[in-house]
C-alpha cells in the first residue's frame, strides 16, 4: 500500500499536472466545485420559474426538471459529449463535457432543493410582503429567496457530496479525475487491484464524509431534516 | 403531480427533444485544416495515453511518449510546425477528431471500411497483427473453438469488430483498456482475449501469468494517421511527410527505438510506409456492416433493456432485503450492531457507486476462495457482481430512508408493545416496521428511481445493459441523435412508470400528514 502511495501518490493527487491537464483528486474537486457554482444560479432560476403561477414559466421549468430527474447522468454525459462541440463549434475537452453535463443535471436536482426551501416558508411571509406593497419580484428576491436559501444550505451542501460522487462518472469519457487516475495506476501495476481500488474508495469516503458531516451538523444546528441522494 | 399534466409534460419534452435533434443534425463545417495548422504554427495530435509503447504516460516525467508520439512530432517537424499532444481515449478518438479539437489522429488506429467512411486515412505507418490469447491448457485451440465463449477486447478497438465478424457466436466483453481485459482473462472472467501481438508480448513480460497464442492471427491490419474527411491538403501534407520520413530512414529509426533489438519486443520492421490499398474487412460492399447492424438495432436495444430490467429488479430486491435487516440491527438496543451498521451505511453513502462497482468487480473476487471465484465466473460474473455492487450500495441508502421512517413512529409504540409482553423482535415485526415503512415510502420511491437509472453504471464493467448497447451501436453506426434519443425516452418512460407506481402505493398504503 505504501509503495503504491509512493509511486502513484502524485498521480492520484494532481494527475499529470503540470505536464498535462490537472487531474486526480484535485481534478475531481475542481470539477465538483465549478459544477456546483455554475448549477446553483441556474437552479434558483428553475425553482422560481417552477413555482410561478404563469404556465409559460412553470411548464418549461418543470419539463427540464422532470427530464433530468428521469434520465441517468450517463445519458446526459453522452448527450453533452455529442452536443457541446456542436454548440461551441468544435474544440471541447472531456473536462468541459463533464462540467456541462453536471451543471445541467444538477441544476434540476438543486432546483428541487431550493423549491423545497421556498415551499417550507410560511405562506404568510409572501402575503405580508405583498400587503406591504412589494411587487412579486421584490418579494421573491428580498424576502423569500434569502430565507429559503439560508434554510436549504445544509441540503445544498449534502447535494455537493452527490456532485463529488457524480464526477467519478467522468471516467467513462476519460476526464482526468480521481477514478481515471486510479484506473491508470491499475493498468500500469496490473496485479494490485485490491489495494488500488481500496485506496480509491477510502479517499472518496474521507472527502465525502467530511462534507456530509458538515451538512449534517449544520442541519442539526438549524433544526432541519433532509436526505442525501446516491450517485 | 396529476397524471394528465405528467403526460402533457412528457409530450412537451418529446417535442423539445425532436427540435433539438433537428438542430444538431446539421453536419459540422469542413474548414481548411491545413491552412489553420500553418497559420497557428501548431499541429494538434490526438494520441492515446494508455497504449504502451504507442502513446502512454511516462511514469517518471508524467509526459506522453511512444511510437505514435514520435510520429506526430516527426510529421509536425516536416510540416514546419510545432506539435501539441492531446490525450484521447480509444473510443472517443474519432469523435474528437471530427469535433475539430485535434488536427491529426495518431492513435493506434487500424484501417476498417467503417472508419474509412468517417475519416481519411494517411499512408500506413504501422502494421499490426491481432491475435487471440487463452489461458495455458485451455480447451480453445483455434478461432473456431471461440464460438459461444466469453472473449474480452478493448472497447471500440478493431479486435472487437473483427471478432463480431469472424466469430459471431462469441460473447464479447469489452473493457476500457487492454489491461482491464487482460486482468479479466487472468482472473478467469473470460475464456480468451483479442489483442495485438505486441500487447501480448508485453503482458507476457509484465505479468507472472502465462498464456497461449492461438494461430493463425485474427487479422493483419495496417494502421494510418487520420485527418477529418475531405481535408485534402492536410492529407497530402501528412503523406508527403510520411514518405520523407521513410526515405530518410527516420521512420525505421522510430520503429527501432520502440520495437528494435534493444527493446523488450526485439522486433525487425516487417512493413514499409506506403498507401493503404487492401480491403482487409468486409470487401463485399461499403457499409454492409452498418446496414446489418441497423437491422439488428431494435433487437440490440431490446436485449439491453431486458438486462437493465433484470439488473434493476435483482438489485432492488437485494437492496430492500439487506436495507431492512440493516435497519432492524441499527435500531436495536445492541451498541455494537448499531455501530457496525452505521459504519456500513456511511461507507456506502459516501463512496461513488462507480468506485464501489470497480471495487466489487476488480478487487472483491480475488479476496474470495477459489471455489467461490469459479462459481461467480461460471454464472455470468459481471452481471452478478453488478447486482451485488448496486444492491449492497443502495441497501445503505434504503436503510437510511427506513430508519428515518421508523424514527417518525412514536417511541410509546415500542414501549406499549413491550409492555404488552411482545419481544423486541416481535414488536419490531408487528408494530414498528409496518408503520415505519409507510412513512418511508416517498424516499424509497425516489431511491428506487435512482437505482433504476444507476443500473447504467454497470456499463463500466462490461454488463451488456441498455446504456452499453446504446453506446456500442452509436460507435459503429454514428447515428448518435436517433439512438441516444430512443434510449433517453426509454429511461424517461421507465422512471415515470416507477414514479407512477410509487404514487399509487403511497396513496394506498402511505401515512398521510393528518394521520400523525
Amino acid at each position: 500500500m505504501l509503495q503504491i502511495l509512493h509511486d502513484y501518490g502524485v498521480l492520484f493527487l494532481v494527475g499529470t499536472f503540470p505536464n498535462g491537464p490537472l487531474g486526480g483528486l484535485a481534478g475531481t474537486l475542481l470539477l465538483a466545485t465549478l459544477a456546483a457554482a455554475l448549477a446553483l444560479p441556474l437552479s434558483i432560476v428553475l425553482a422560481v420559474a417552477r413555482i410561478d403561477n404563469r404556465r409559460v414559466y412553470s411548464a418549461p421549468a418543470s419539463a427540464v426538471v422532470t427530464l433530468m430527474r428521469g434520465t441517468p447522468l450517463l445519458m446526459v454525459i453522452f448527450w453533452s459529449n455529442y452536443a457541446l462541440p456542436l454548440l461551441v463549434g468544435g474544440s471541447v475537452g472531456p473536462f468541459w463535457v463533464m462540467l456541462g453535463a453536471l451543471v445541467v443535471y444538477q441544476s434540476a436536482y438543486l432546483a428541487e432543493v431550493v423549491r423545497a426551501g421556498i415551499n417550507a416558508l410560511p405562506r404568510g411571509q409572501y402575503e405580508a410582503a405583498r400587503a406591504l406593497g412589494l411587487s412579486h419580484k421584490e418579494t421573491l428576491v428580498r424576502i423569500i429567496l434569502p430565507q429559503a436559501l439560508y434554510n436549504s444550505f445544509p441540503a445544498l451542501l449534502a447535494q455537493f457530496v452527490s456532485i463529488i460522487k457524480e464526477t467519478s462518472l467522468g471516467f467513462v469519457i476519460g476526464v482526468h479525475e480521481f477514478s481515471t487516475a486510479a484506473a491508470e495506476a491499475n493498468n500500469d501495476l496490473l496485479v494490485k487491484p485490491v489495494q488500488i481500488f481500496s485506496l480509491l474508495a477510502i479517499t472518496y469516503f474521507v472527502v465525502c464524509f467530511v462534507f456530509a458531516s458538515m451538512a449534517r451538523s449544520l442541519e442539526r444546528h438549524m433544526g432541519m431534516a433532509k436526505g442525501v441522494a446516491p450517485a | 403531480m396529476k397524471t394528465g399534466s405528467r403526460i402533457r409534460l412528457l409530450a412537451l419534452i418529446a417535442a423539445g427533444a425532436l427540435v433539438i435533434a433537428a438542430a444538431f443534425s446539421a453536419p459540422p463545417s469542413v474548414g481548411n485544416a491545413f491552412e489553420q495548422v500553418r497559420s497557428r504554427g501548431v499541429l494538434v495530435c490526438g494520441v492515446t495515453s494508455g497504449a504502451r509503447p504507442f502513446g502512454f504516460l511516462d511514469q517518471q516525467s508524467r509526459e506522453l511518449t511512444g511510437y505514435d508520439v514520435d510520429f506526430c512530432k516527426a510529421v509536425a517537424r516536416r510540416m514546419g510546425v510545432r506539435a501539441e499532444l492531446v490525450a484521447v481515449s480509444v473510443e472517443q478518438r474519432i469523435p474528437e477528431l471530427n469535433s475539430g479539437r485535434i488536427d491529426l489522429l495518431v492513435a493506434v488506429l487500424g484501417w476498417t471500411p467503417e472508419r474509412a467512411r468517417e475519416i481519411d486515412y494517411s499512408h500506413r505507418y504501422f502494421v499490426s497483427r491481432q491475435v487471440v490469447i487463452v489461458r495455458p491448457g485451455s480447451a480453445i485451440r483455434s478461432l473456431a473453438d471461440l464460438d459461444g465463449r466469453k472473449i474480452s477486447a478493448a472497447k471500440g478497438s478493431t479486435a472487437e469488430q473483427y471478432l463480431r465478424a469472424i466469430v459471431p457466436g462469441a460473447r464479447l466483453l469489452t473493457f476500457q483498456d487492454p489491461s482491464s481485459g487482460f486482468l479479466a482473462l487472468t482472473q478467469g472472467k473470460v475464456d480468451a482475449m483479442a489483442i495485438t501481438d505486441l500487447a501480448a508480448i508485453q503482458f507476457r513480460q509484465k505479468s507472472s501469468v502465462d498464456f497461449t497464442l492461438l494461430s493463425p492471427p485474427l487479422k493483419v491490419e495496417p494502421w494510418g494517421l487520420a485527418v477529418r474527411k475531405g481535408e485534402k491538403l492536410m492529407l497530402e501534407a501528412v503523406n508527403r511527410a510520411l514518405d520523407e520520413l521513410e526515405t530518410s530512414g527516420e521512420a525505421v529509426a522510430i520503429f527501432d527505438r520502440w520495437f528494435g533489438a534493444h527493446t523488450e519486443y526485439a522486433q525487425r520492421r516487417h512493413f514499409s510506409i506506403g498507401p493503404i490499398d487492401s480491403l482487409p474487412l468486409d470487401a463485399s460492399g461499403e457499409g454492409a456492416t452498418v446496414a446489418r447492424l441497423l437491422k439488428r438495432l431494435p433487437t440490440l436495444l431490446l436485449n439491453g433493456l431486458v438486462i437493465t430490467v433484470k439488473l434493476f429488479m435483482c438489485s432492488w430486491l437485494l437492496a430492500f432485503g439487506l436495507g431492512l435487516s440493516l435497519t432492524v440491527f441499527r435500531t436495536s438496543p445492541v451498541r455494537a450492531a448499531n455501530w457496525v451498521v452505521s459504519t456500513y451505511v456511511e461507507l456506502t453513502r459516501n463512496i461513488p457507486l462507480l468506485a464501489q462497482l470497480m471495487f466489487w468487480y476488480f478487487a472483491m473476487p480475488s479476496l474470495l476462495p477459489l471455489a467461490a471465484q469459479d462459481w461467480i465466473e461460471a454464472h455470468d460474473g459481471e452481471f452478478l457482481l453488478a447486482i451485488l455492487a448496486l444492491g449492497c450500495a443502495l441497501a445503505g441508502y434504503f436503510s437510511e430512508a427506513m430508519r428515518s421512517g421508523i424514527r417518525a413512529v412514536p417511541k410509546t409504540q415500542m414501549e406499549a408493545g413491550r409492555a404488552l409482553g411482545f419481544s423486541y423482535i416481535a414488536t419490531m415485526r408487528h408494530v414498528i416496521l409496518p408503520q415505519g415503512l409507510r412513512y418511508s415510502i416517498p424516499p424509497l420511491i425516489n431511491l428506487t428511481v435512482l437505482l433504476f437509472q444507476n443500473t447504467s453504471i454497470a456499463l463500466a464493467i462490461g454488463v451488456h445493459e441498455l446504456m452499453y448497447q446504446t453506446r456500442s451501436v452509436v460507435n459503429e453506426t454514428y447515428l448518435t441523435v436517433e439512438v441516444f434519443g430512443v434510449t433517453t425516452l426509454i429511461y424517461l418512460a421507465g422512471s415515470t412508470l416507477l414514479t407512477f407506481i410509487g404514487s399509487r402505493l403511497e396513496r394506498r398504503f402511505g401515512q398521510s400528514e393528518t394521520a400523525r
